[in-house]
């Protein structure tokens, strides 16, 4: 245990020295911090200012103001004294509108649809008021008259309610999952490279001679995992904290326990995928032979990642379903299905049960290959020769 | 005391080791002698714990080898290693904790060695980008960092020059000297001859010769003499017992039966006259080395260097 921790704590400060790790972090950083920030940016003050002329416009603004939020508006009002007043303010820009009289709005040139619809609609009540009182109607029966209940629209076909990708609590969760895809992705070839280079610099022979082959690479694959998921807590919790400190985007509660899913499912797609990539980092010789020997993993994650994208278009299809289930799926699309609410708990539990029993698998599997061809430094060596060199003690004179 | 005890190791229908089995004892500078893909790499790596044999077993001190008793040997593979970006010291260092030393320990042991060595002015620079003779000399250091109890070199001084081979002479029969059996192999036959007490001949794997260096060179020969006389006449074709292998620069070669003494030989050539060198002539390990070769028949195999693990 004690090597494997020294053997891990290597891993980790090899890369912490390493100036591109630094700088790509920093990078990457960079562009979350920019990425939460700048939506403030360019949203600056989107309210909307509008003036009023006189009582009967200030009766059409306040009934505004009360149904903005319907009209995704947003009033900032302003009262003028006259109408030149008014258009003094239209001309400089500092009202987009003013409401002359109860059927009247005043504009520099256009005015934005939603704007008009809600002015419009504010207007006409008032008109309509208006008419009732002088049909005699009293002010409590007019106000009943105005108690109206909000529409509430009902989805029927639920099963085909595609995710709003533009709902910024799904797209947060979509790019934490692009970025576990990444990690996934980046690490897992630092492991493979990592193999690689030790056994062309022959000094995995060196090492051999102090500790086993399975200490070799459990050291190898926890000390990188380490750090990814330092970064991965690192990255998510830094873009995470900007969202809650900027308000950008209102996260519900479930957009948490998302982004939580997201770094769980970072700790079983590493192992999983560690354990890939480590088989195909042992067999070959040399750091040039590695891009064609990971090749094979990579389109495994590269078809989660477009498997994830259709679970997006329609999260309930059979597809995302069994793709949220699959352990070498499963870590990129389940976070995202748990997000958007198409996961049920058993399907998130039968998941990570499946997930932890390849990962028991793969373990014993890819530490049988990797001691079997970690030591052949001649060639390409074959999963089966690998495989049948390791020799447990026993077995192999059975096999003979 | 190391033992190989009965090796056996196969590579498919190849056998690399045949029942190999030699005694190495405790300060003894050991010399492990083999043409390339006589199975001295398998045998150093099945030692290391880096190969397993598919029979036999190693002991040390009577105990068979595990991963405690392995991690306080020393070791230097035929394929060289280190990490290539990473600088001496904290290559040294490293090792030396894998070794189950402390970080300090560790760190000290590699500063002294690398002063020892010579290289302690590029201890911080990756190992790269240093010249392969500081490289071979890194490399063993990492072999000798941890105070190993024993030490396995695989061919450590191919590729050193004249002073390099001096240096890690030095530093081995030290290591010996203070109890720690060294075994290396090494093509050099005549440096296996002047620095170890004991060797090993394997040839396909199988032990053709072992033991004392001194005891080889005497062990079953007739004795030769080398004879020079200042004479014309041809004073030793008629002495009984006595055959002459070869003249060359005035010098006869003579061997002689068991059952003749030297000193009748001796005799016959004063009397011929004056005798400017008489001595008796032991083959050499390089001599010993090709008869001992020749003699056996099992065809080598066709492995090279490097052994399939």
């Amino acid at each position: 245990m004690k090597l494997i921790a020294l053997i891990a704590a290597r891993e980790c400060t090899e890369r912490l020295r390493s100036k591109t790790f630094l700088i790509s972090n920093a990078v990457i950083l960079g562009l979350i911090v920019l990425s939460v920030l700048a939506p403030l940016a360019f949203q600056g003050d989107d309210t909307t200012p509008v003036g009023h002329v006189g009582d009967d416009a200030a009766r059409v603004i306040e009934l505004a103001v009360a149904q903005q939020g319907t009209f995704d508006v947003d009033l900032e009002v302003v009262a003028f004294t006259d109408r030149a007043a008014a258009e003094v303010a239209l001309s400089t820009g500092e009202v987009d509108a003013v409401v002359a009289d109860r059927s009247t709005v005043l504009v520099e040139r256009s005015i934005s649809p939603p704007l008009e619809a809600l002015l419009a609609s504010a207007a006409s009540a008032v008109q309509v008021d208006a008419t009732l009182a002088e049909a005699g109607l009293d002010a409590a029966a007019r106000a009943r008259l105005f108690t109206i209940d909000p529409v509430t629209v009902e989805v029927l076909d639920d099963g085909a309610a595609a995710v709003d990708m533009f709902d910024p609590a799904v797209l947060v969760v979509f790019a934490a999952v692009f970025l576990l895809y990444g990690l996934l992705a980046m690490y897992g070839q630092w492991v493979a490279q990592g193999i690689t280079e030790e056994k062309q610099s022959r000094v995995v022979e060196v090492l051999l001679s102090a500790v086993r082959p399975t200490e070799l690479l459990a050291g190898k694959i926890a000390g990188l995992g380490l750090l990814g998921f330092a970064q991965i807590l690192l990255l998510v919790g830094v873009g995470g904290a900007g969202l809650v400190i900027t308000e950008v985007v209102d996260i519900p509660a479930g957009g948490w326990s998302a982004l939580a899913l997201v770094v769980g499912w970072y700790v079983l797609g590493y192992v999983l995928y560690a354990c890939l990539f480590a088989i195909a980092g042992a067999l070959v010789p040399r750091v040039e032979d590695l891009q064609s020997a990971v090749m094979p993993v990579i389109l495994l994650l590269v078809l989660a990642i477009v498997a994830a994208q259709v679970a997006m278009a329609s999260p309930t299809s059979t597809l995302a379903t069994v793709a949220g289930i699959v352990p070498l799926t499963a870590p990129i699309v389940q976070p995202l299905l748990a997000a958007v609410g198409a996961s049920s708990v058993f399907e998130t539990l039968l998941a990570i049960v499946l997930a932890l029993g390849m990962i028991a698998v793969l373990v014993p599997l890819s530490g049988r290959i990797y001691g079997g061809a970690i030591l052949r430094t001649r060639g390409k060596v074959s999963l089966r020769e690998a495989w049948r060199s390791t020799r447990p003690k026993t077995a192999e004179a059975a096999s003979q | 005391m190391l033992e190989l005890d009965g090796l056996t190791r196969r590579f498919g229908p190849v056998v690399a080791l045949n029942e190999l089995s030699f005694t190495v004892e405790p300060g003894q500078m050991f010399g492990f002698v083999g043409s390339n893909g006589a199975g001295k790499t398998t045998a150093m790596r099945i030692v290391m714990g880096v190969d397993e044999p598919d029979e036999g077993e190693v002991r040390w001190k009577g105990a068979t080898l595990d991963r405690s008793l392995r991690s306080s040997f020393g070791y230097m593979p035929e394929e060289r290693g280190l990490y290539p970006k990473t600088p001496a010291d904290r290559q040294l260092t490293y090792l030396g904790r894998l070794h189950g030393m402390s970080r300090h320990e560790a760190a000290q042991a590699g500063e002294r060695l690398l002063v020892r060595l010579g290289v302690d002015e590029r201890r911080s620079e990756a190992v790269e980008k240093l010249s392969l003779g500081n490289q071979q000399r890194v490399q063993l250091a990492a072999a000798l960092v941890h105070d190993p109890v024993l030490l396995v070199l695989d061919e450590p001084f191919s590729g050193l020059d004249p002073t390099g081979v001096d240096a890690l002479s030095q530093i081995l029969l030290e290591r010996a000297a203070a109890g720690v059996p060294v075994v290396f192999s090494s093509h050099q036959l005549e440096l296996v001859e002047r620095l170890c007490d004991a060797v090993a001949i394997i040839h396909a794997g199988r032990l053709v010769a072992s033991g004392g260096v001194a005891e080889l060179r005497r062990r079953d020969r007739r004795p030769v003499l080398e004879v020079e006389v200042e004479s014309e006449v041809d004073w030793s074709s008629g002495l009984a017992g006595v055959r002459v292998l070869s003249t060359r620069e005035g010098r006869l070669l003579l061997e002689l039966d068991d059952a003749t003494d030297d000193q009748i030989v001796l005799d016959a050539a004063r009397r011929a006259g004056a005798v400017r060198h008489f001595a008796t002539v032991l083959p050499t390990l390089a001599e010993l080395y090709r008869e001992v070769i020749s003699q056996d028949h099992v065809p080598a195999s066709d492995l090279h260097g490097e052994a399939v693990p």
